[in-house]
């Protein structure tokens, strides 16, 4: 016997739906946007300095309750000659060290740039622990980790961990978070969260749509999840940054010195932004190049525009950032303290990640204090790999960004 | 094409089955378009790197004079990221604790404990902390219409009465009915939640109706971000202090959603509107005084960390507190595992080591979260809220640490956004101003 061909649609619909829904939800259930707050199989720690005067110290947790194995690789991004600025005749170096951690159940660990951490097992009593507090070997309390070598004074770069199994072999199983604080010979802290890149937890390397296991393919989307395809989070179209305008003064600060009838006022405010490409080839030491495009907005609606190519690692204050004159991040351009700015990358460029850092400082009576700075994560929006825009809305296109790790 | 074309023409093709299996491949793909749209619905999150139709700042600070501590003040900045105009009802919550026999005095559970002077955190003789949002919720509500792509910023403590677009005008809109009230109180602790609403349409409540959101790039899940900066001085050197972090988002379901529009929003729950709270936050935490040493080994410093929660369902409307418990896993570096417990109602801003502890240093060296126990540096903390009978109760967070070192700069600070784990439940709620029992607010009192 026939259905009825309005019987015979809704079997149809039906069926699609039995069969899609339940991917529908194993996707929805763990998001596959990059993220600051949720674990991940990838970290990444843009901005990591150990210059003299500013050192990071590390943290990160495995929040599952399985021993995790990681991969991690410092990228040293400090120009080749330390006593110039970077700049075209002076690259990033962009050489990387890699090394190894394994963390016990929830195991949370910490190390400071400048020292590592050693692969010694040790125990401070609680005798020992005012003695501690000068001792750097307070880094090794706990389970060792593995070996975390020091970084050489004067890095400037990024740090990325891949989750691995125990045989070195990249595993999607979103079980690493962490975030860094960095500290200044002032005693200023400032502290973002890693960024976390989501692993398809539904595709094992023998899936035939997987690559090689040395390459981190980028392209876990919402569209390729539910194809249950994509490895890794595809990287975000567009950055999203809320920031004060270059050279403004800080009317926070004037208000409380003009409140506290103390004889001080603002500084100029400067941000400085990091940034890295998405794609990374660590086993040829190939680093990617990014051309961007920012649209800056001012309080007033109106919008202002510059550009610049990310090589490897970006880190300069906004108002370095394009050609120099009427920079359009600084207060004079902008006439608005508050300023928004989207960062996207032109069409056929991967993608960016990375963090913004304040500066402010007060002139107390003639004598002006060390900045105190405030890092923060950046907002994102979309993908670079199937819903690549140009900031504005429109398609354009996009990129699959790789990141090729050494064969272990 | 032709075939499927000729099939939505109800040409003779259906009739074979070659046609059958075309027709099943045909609305197979309509299938899929249709859940397509059901998945996006699932796509939203509660995020602080991504826009949202709700925006919270769980702590927002005020010390003009320096009563508490050093002189502070929080900067706030919100951005409509969208193209389009939008409007938002936002509700400034004002979290202090008074005296029992002094109800004007703002005071702090540390400062009693400690016996600090009345007017700085303590009481006068006799008088205990009450609060906060004893007995009501103490809120302003106060509205602001973003032109596209706009930021805005102003100073806590001070009221900000004009916006750069209400008088001039900007090229797609203005600012009317924009302001910023002050904060009630100097001294001043508390939140600020945004939700996003029409610029021109009204809900059956007869206020500016709640949308999911306009951009569709964000697949319209919300259009609003910010961020919080408490600045700090130093009243007798040059020295200047500032954390910040992001604004947290709860993204909308979208424009396919169930969103009545209604003042009653629901978070998460078989009724959701919006993306229900995490389940579980996790925070990397150092313990409470532990020695860190930067610098290659030459610069020591001790650490302290402050939580503070807010809670995810609210009652503006009566201004009933809402309370939550929560759990706490506490995990060392050894694998170790502790846990502790709180309850709290509306806000709770609480030093680690006084989690299990009495409020104030006395006792901070007993603390599971407290160096002198754990022994290590560092801890990861899985902070669980306890489902109540109607709603999860879930809690958002934000994370501060203060260290004190030998440096110029002494105490310095930083904020940090805590991670979180998303989870289905029976959701929660936001009961706005003109929200009712009868329309599905069940967390009034």
């Amino acid at each position: 016997m026939r259905m009825v061909k309005p019987v015979r649609v809704l079997w149809t619909l039906g069926l699609a739906a039995v069969v899609l829904l339940p991917l529908a939800r194993v996707a929805s259930a763990t998001p596959e946007d990059v993220s600051i707050e949720r674990s991940g199989s990838i970290i990444i720690f843009p901005k990591v300095v150990w210059d003299g005067t500013r050192d990071t110290i590390i943290q990160i947790g495995n929040t599952s309750n399985n021993m995790v194995h990681a991969r991690c690789f410092y990228v040293n991004a400090a120009p080749v000659n330390p006593l110039f600025p970077p700049g075209p005749t002076n690259l990033a170096q962009c050489n990387e060290t890699d090394f190894d951690i394994w963390l016990t159940a929830q195991q949370p660990t910490i190390w400071v740039a400048s020292l590592g951490r050693s692969a010694s097992f040790s125990l401070p009593g609680f005798a020992e622990v005012t003695e501690t507090i000068d001792d750097p070997s307070s880094f090794d309390s706990g389970f060792a980790p593995g070996l975390i070598p020091p970084v050489q004074q004067g890095f400037i770069g990024e740090l990325k961990c891949v989750q691995v199994d125990a045989s070195d072999a990249p595993l999607r199983a979103n079980q690493l978070e962490g975030g860094a604080t960095i500290r200044s010979l002032s005693g200023d802290v400032s502290e973002y969260n890693a960024l976390a890149f989501q692993g398809n937890t539904d595709m094992t390397f023998s899936d035939p749509l997987a690559s090689d296991q040395d390459d981190l393919v980028l392209d876990l989307t919402p569209t390729t999840a539910q194809a249950d395809d994509g490895e890794y989070s595809a990287c975000p179209d567009t950055l999203l940054l809320n920031h004060l305008a270059e050279g403004a003064d800080d009317p926070v600060i004037d208000q409380l010195c003009t409140q506290a009838g103390a004889p001080c006022s603002s500084e100029p405010l400067s941000t400085e932004l990091t940034l890295i490409p998405c794609s990374e080839n660590l086993e040829n030491q190939i680093f990617g190049k990014v051309t961007i495009q920012f649209v800056v907005y001012n309080e007033f609606e109106q919008p202002f525009s510059t550009s610049t190519t990310v090589t490897c690692y970006l880190n300069l204050p906004l108002d370095e950032i394009g050609a120099p004159g009427n920079n359009p991040f600084t207060y004079t351009v902008l006439g608005s303290l508050a300023a928004y700015s989207r960062i996207n990358p032109n069409p056929g460029n991967g993608g960016v990640i990375g963090v913004a850092e304040e500066f402010r400082s007060v002139d107390y009576d003639g004598d002006v204090s060390l900045p105190a700075a405030a890092i923060f994560n950046l907002h994102t929006e979309g993908n670079r790999f199937d819903a690549a825009t140009d900031g504005k809305g429109n398609p354009v296109q996009g990129a699959t960004d790789h990141i090729i790790i050494p064969q272990p | 094409m032709s075939h499927l074309l000729a099939v939505r023409k109800g040409e003779d093709v259906m009739s074979t089955m070659t046609g059958n299996l075309r027709r099943t491949i045909l609305f197979g793909v309509i299938g899929t378009l249709v859940i397509a749209g059901a998945v996006r619905l699932a796509r939203a999150d509660v995020a602080s790197d991504k826009p949202g139709a709700i925006l919270v700042f769980p702590k927002v600070v005020v010390d003009t004079s320096g009563l508490l501590g050093p002189p502070t003040d929080t900067e706030i900045q919100i951005t409509n990221t969208s193209s389009s105009v939008i409007s938002a009802r936002c509700y400034l919550i004002n979290s202090n604790s008074h005296c029992s026999n002094a109800p004007t005095t703002v005071c702090t559970a540390a400062g009693v404990a400690e016996s600090a002077a009345a007017g700085a955190g303590g009481c006068p003789a006799g008088g205990t902390c009450v609060g906060p949002c004893n007995p009501q919720v103490v809120e302003n509500d106060f509205r602001l219409t973003l032109t596209k792509r706009q930021p805005v910023t102003w100073k806590a403590s001070e009221p900000l009465r004009v916006f750069p677009c209400d008088e001039v005008g900007c090229a797609l809109g203005n600012n009317a009915g924009s302001q910023w009230p002050g904060v009630q109180e100097d001294p001043f602790v508390g939140e600020i939640k945004c939700v996003e609403v029409s610029p021109t349409l009204v809900n059956a409540d007869g206020e500016p109706q709640p949308i999911p959101g306009l951009d569709p790039v964000n697949g319209f899940t919300g259009d609003l971000k910010g961020e919080a900066t408490i600045v700090s001085i130093s009243t007798s050197g040059p020295a200047v202090d500032a954390r910040k972090y992001n604004a947290i988002g709860i993204q909308s379901l979208g424009p396919n959603s169930n969103n009545s529009g209604l003042d009653t929003l629901m978070l998460g729950g078989p009724n959701a509107e919006y993306n229900g709270c995490p389940k579980l936050l996790i925070v990397d935490n150092l313990f409470d005084n532990a020695p860190v040493t930067t610098h290659g080994g030459s610069f020591s410093a001790s650490v302290i960390t402050d939580l503070t929660f807010v809670p995810c369902s609210e009652d503006l409307a009566t201004q009933s507190p809402t309370a939550a418990t929560l759990q706490f896993l506490v995990y060392n570096e050894f694998e170790q595992r502790f846990s502790t417990s709180i309850g709290f109602s509306c806000f709770k801003e609480v030093q680690l080591s006084d989690i299990d502890t009495r409020p104030g240093p006395f006792g901070n060296a007993q603390s599971i979260f407290n160096f002198a126990v754990q022994g290590t540096l560092a801890g990861q903390i899985r902070i669980r809220p306890v489902a109540g009978a109607t709603t999860d109760n879930r809690v958002l967070a934000v994370s501060e640490e203060f260290w004190v070192s030998s440096g110029p700069n002494g105490l310095s600070s930083a904020a940090t956004n805590v991670d979180l784990v998303q989870g289905a439940g029976n959701g929660d709620q936001v009961c706005l101003e003109g929200a009712s029992a009868a329309e599905g607010c069940t967390i009034m009192h």
